[in-house]
């Protein structure tokens, strides 16, 4: 009987032929490949950056009458997870601000611009306020404020009480906002009276108790303070929570006795977590989601032109934003970024234009010495500096470095990045390549991202590429970045800058009352910003927000009050 | 052995049951120190690692560092030693208390229900998915060894395992958006308010899971079944003059299928591992985020449990398919 072999150890003898035949379409087959990954844009001019340096209008769309009716559907980028207001994040607080109200809250619309934080009496329980002393706020509360028409809290008025319970609770429970947990007092004075006094005269802090965390909450709607029952949902907002099924959306509903007569105009505002960027753009060019979840950040100008392409009933919003505003910085307390020319040299080196080309795609505004925001209030452009570093060039780089006894170079191994979730690596490895040419050598140091988080709180790195928050005042911004006392708080000064000027100028905007003057001394910050190079700050983007034509007054923030912009919006049709 | 293999497996005797179950009770048994084990092992790794849930409320909250830290980390339980904390979990555990998340607030069990059921209905889908394309077609190629079908395969299979599935999903769900004015994504039902609606949003995604499954099931079900056709009762079925059909279906099929019920069997616990891709392309609430988040928050409530339900899948996947063997071969008995 013949002998088994099997298949795989016989022998199996290749002819030329074959083996001929079989090469020449593998290398068809590479060329093709490589023929069509290679393709390149049709067009072939090179993106300019955009010279001027002029804040842009944002594209304005209201023009209708408010009529109710529609719905309008979000997409997030992460779950709300929970909607405890002391634990939601911020797709939690976008639905926490539709159901619930502040004491105090900022206009909307689409003629209000991202940075505007506009505080008004028409949106908050407060119908009006005095501030008697530099550190007393008296708020008098509407009489017709009524809780959701649900149980325990059954529709009832809310008083000065409830007030004082949530922000007494919002200090105590150590996750609030600082200003409000150095708080001195908050009193009912009566039924509709509530006063707050503060420890020391404090500017932003009607800001803060307009902040999206500081929603007002009915004490029996919660388990002895604890709010994480999907049942303690239950606030003065323009809309009801409904429903929330975890990943996939949470839908509130029309409040009926909202005390703004006329809104909420929309009868339910969805949420949904689409985390991938493609998806979610898949989403919106399908109509499935009216807004992306750049709703806050921006599309970048391919993608949104893709979607506006593909669907005609789509129009854009559109606006310079920072993303979250990145910037370069490092160790200033020790060698060698503590000599000022050594960080001057460091942003002599950053070319700014390679920037907005690569990684905005030709679209971008040059920074001055402050992250961009509060465009018509406080910035500074380079323009308006007096002496800065805010241009590339080597040889000035390099001159510095040498005077600073640096003429062979600087290897730094903990080049960190700390992106908190973004994907910052293009604009990493770019910083890396650019700062070569000065013959600073960085290694970047990227660990997972707690461990990330961890080093960062720890202030363990060299050179850092890392964020902060958009917040609504300079002071809540810049303060714990600039001033040195901030390194205790997690966003808050890890650099080591330790600068008695400085100190003393950020000391002195959060207690002057007088706008103009409050004003120059933040500017005379950036000015000393932009010669010390402390903080080296990253292009602003021209960013697009598509949206459905029929929504109209549809204005995005820079915070994240997701209830607030949506209770001012309606559709046409 | 021509013999035994064409006799009806089903037929066993009560003693061969008897010790079928024997064995099924002895590994469930085993299960039980293999679980202390992973979930030991779990609780004590994700500590050591750099970070922690507080760590995550300080940067979302923008809190102080020194003061806040103290608290927190005593609120959450964090302050405790690793064994303290750990027999107090395995207390806890055994009253089915499985303890509360950290970041969502909600009993872990409770979460992991709701997030259970999405992606093990993913990972079955595309473990099918793979069974009925893979099988077969690998089956179709060995028989037509060298000829077009088989090279079809072939290529279908290195395809199909070299190209990484979040490409085919980005590329599907754009596509379906340009093309169809259709989006896959964010389209999933929950089981208990349609099950047939939420079997049909997640074809798509299973499909897409379950390429490679079918194109390693392809690939090894050709090499096994060219390996069986070979074998000398194949050739004597064929000898005796019975159709090609009845060879490969009644005699070579059987024979081929063993080895390849191993690795069915243990593609179960890989998807639901792998499912995070297309739950966060397709946004689908399952196991696979809820890991992904869980572990960038520290979240280690969840983490336990999610790792001692993976354990678990890897034990019932495994014991299912050692209990397959006897119905497939009878010579083997556990």
């Amino acid at each position: 009987m013949e002998s088994y072999k099997p298949y795989w150890t016989s022998s199996r003898r290749t002819s030329r032929r074959r083996l001929l035949q079989g090469s020449s379409l593998a290398a068809l087959g590479t060329i093709g490949a490589t023929l069509l990954g290679c393709g390149g844009d049709d067009d072939d001019a090179a993106p300019t950056s955009n010279p001027d340096q002029t804040t842009p209008e944002p594209t304005s769309n209201g023009g209708s009458e408010p009529r109710q009716g529609g719905e309008i559907v979000f997409a997030d980028d992460q779950d709300v997870g929970t909607l405890d207001p002391l634990f939601s994040n911020v797709a939690g607080r976008a639905i926490l601000t539709a159901t619930h109200s502040r004491l105090v809250s900022w206009k909307h619309g689409a003629d209000v611009g991202q940075w505007d934080h506009i505080i008004e009496a028409d949106r908050g329980v407060a119908t009006d306020w005095e501030q008697p002393d530099e550190q007393t706020y008296v708020f008098n509360l509407k009489p017709d404020v009524s809780f959701h028409d649900k149980a325990p809290v059954n529709g009832r008025t809310l008083t000065a009480e409830d007030v004082v319970y949530t922000f007494e609770l919002w200090r105590d429970s150590g996750r609030s906002a600082q200003a409000v947990r150095d708080m001195a007092s908050v009193r009912a004075i009566d039924a509709q009276t509530v006063e707050f006094k503060t420890n020391s005269p404090y500017v932003p802090f009607l800001q803060w108790i307009a902040s999206s965390t500081n929603v007002i909450l009915a004490p029996e709607a919660g388990n002895d303070g604890d709010y994480s029952d999907l049942a303690s949902v239950i606030g003065t907002g323009p809309f009801m929570f409904e429903s929330y099924e975890p990943g996939f959306k949470v839908r509130t509903v029309r409040n009926p006795s909202y005390f703004v007569e006329g809104e909420p105009y929309l009868d339910a505002f969805e949420l949904r977590p689409i985390p991938d960027k493609n998806a979610v753009a898949a989403a919106v060019r399908t109509g499935e989601v009216d807004i992306g979840w750049y709703w806050w950040q921006g599309l970048d100008p391919s993608l949104a032109e893709s979607l506006l392409r593909d669907n005609t009933s789509l129009t854009s919003y559109d606006d310079w934003t920072p993303g979250s505003p990145f910037f370069i910085t490092a160790k200033v307390d020790r060698p060698p970024f503590n000599d000022p020319r050594v960080r001057q040299a460091v942003s002599l080196a950053v070319n700014r234009e390679q920037w907005i080309d690569l990684l905005a795609e030709g679209h971008g505004l040059i920074s001055g010495a402050a992250p961009y925001q509060f465009p018509d209030k406080w910035y500074l452009w380079p323009d308006d500096l007096n002496e800065h570093y805010i241009r590339h060039d080597l040889a000035e780089a390099k001159k510095l470095l040498e005077a600073a006894g640096y003429g062979d170079g600087i290897d730094i191994n903990r080049f960190l990045s700390y992106a908190r979730g973004s994907n910052a690596m293009p604009e990493t490895e770019l910083i890396v390549e650019q700062m070569k040419q000065v013959g600073i050598n960085l290694t970047i140091d990227q660990p997972e991202y707690l461990a990330m988080i961890d080093q960062w709180l720890k202030g363990e790195f060299e050179f850092a590429w890392t964020t902060t928050s958009y917040s609504s005042d300079w002071d809540t911004s810049m303060y714990g970045h600039w001033h040195s006392s901030g390194f205790n708080a997690a966003e808050g000064n890890r650099y080591g800058i330790n600068d008695p000027e400085l100190d003393e100028l950020m000391d002195r905007q959060r207690v002057t009352f007088d706008e103009e003057e409050r004003t120059s001394i933040i500017h005379q910050s950036q000015q000393l910003n932009a010669r010390e190079c402390y903080m080296i700050y990253e292009v602003a983007r021209l960013q697009h927000m598509p949206f459905p034509k029929d929504v109209r007054n549809f204005g995005p923030h820079s915070n994240f009050d997701g209830g607030g912009i949506v209770s001012v919006m309606w559709r046409d049709a | 052995m021509f013999c035994r293999l064409r006799t009806p497996v089903i037929l066993a005797t009560s003693v061969e049951v008897d010790a079928m179950a024997q064995y099924a009770m002895q590994r469930i048994l085993l299960a039980l120190p293999t679980l202390l084990l992973v979930s030991f092992a779990v609780y004590s790794i994700v500590r050591l690692l750099p970070g922690d849930a507080v760590d995550t409320f300080l940067a979302q909250n923008n809190l102080r560092y020194e003061g806040d830290r103290e608290r927190l980390e005593k609120d959450l339980g964090l302050d405790k030693p690793i064994v303290t904390g750990y027999a107090e979990w395995t207390a806890d555990a055994v009253r089915l208390d499985f303890g509360t998340s950290f970041t969502l607030r909600r009993p872990v069990q409770d979460l992991l229900l709701e997030r259970l059921a999405p992606t093990i209905t993913l990972g079955v889908l595309a473990v099918f998915f793979g069974v009925i394309v893979g099988v077969p077609v690998g089956l179709v190629a060995a028989t037509g060894q060298d000829g077009p079908m088989d090279y079809g395969v072939r290529g279908f299979a290195i395809l199909g395992l070299a190209i990484p599935n979040f490409w085919i999903a980005t590329v599907v769900v754009i596509v379906l958006s340009k093309e169809l004015g259709w989006s896959p994504a964010g389209k999933f039902v929950p089981l208990g308010v349609d099950p047939l609606a939420s079997i049909r949003s997640l074809l798509i995604p299973a499909a897409i899971l379950g390429l490679a499954t079918a194109a390693a099931l392809a690939r090894f079900t050709r090499t096994q079944a060219l390996e069986v056709l070979k074998q000398d009762y194949v050739r004597t079925a064929r000898a005796k003059g019975l159709r090609e059909r009845v060879v490969i279906m009644r005699h070579a099929t059987r024979n081929a299928l063993i080895p390849v019920v191993t690795v069915i069997g243990l593609q179960l616990p890989i998807l639901i591992g792998g499912s995070v891709i297309m739950e966060t392309i397709f946004s689908i609430p399952g196991i696979g985020s809820l890991t992904v988040s869980a572990i960038n928050t520290r979240d280690y409530p969840v983490i336990q449990m999610i790792n001692i339900v993976f354990a678990l899948t890897v034990i019932t996947a495994n014991l299912a398919t050692d209990l397959c063997y006897p119905i497939l071969d009878p010579r083997i008995r556990p």
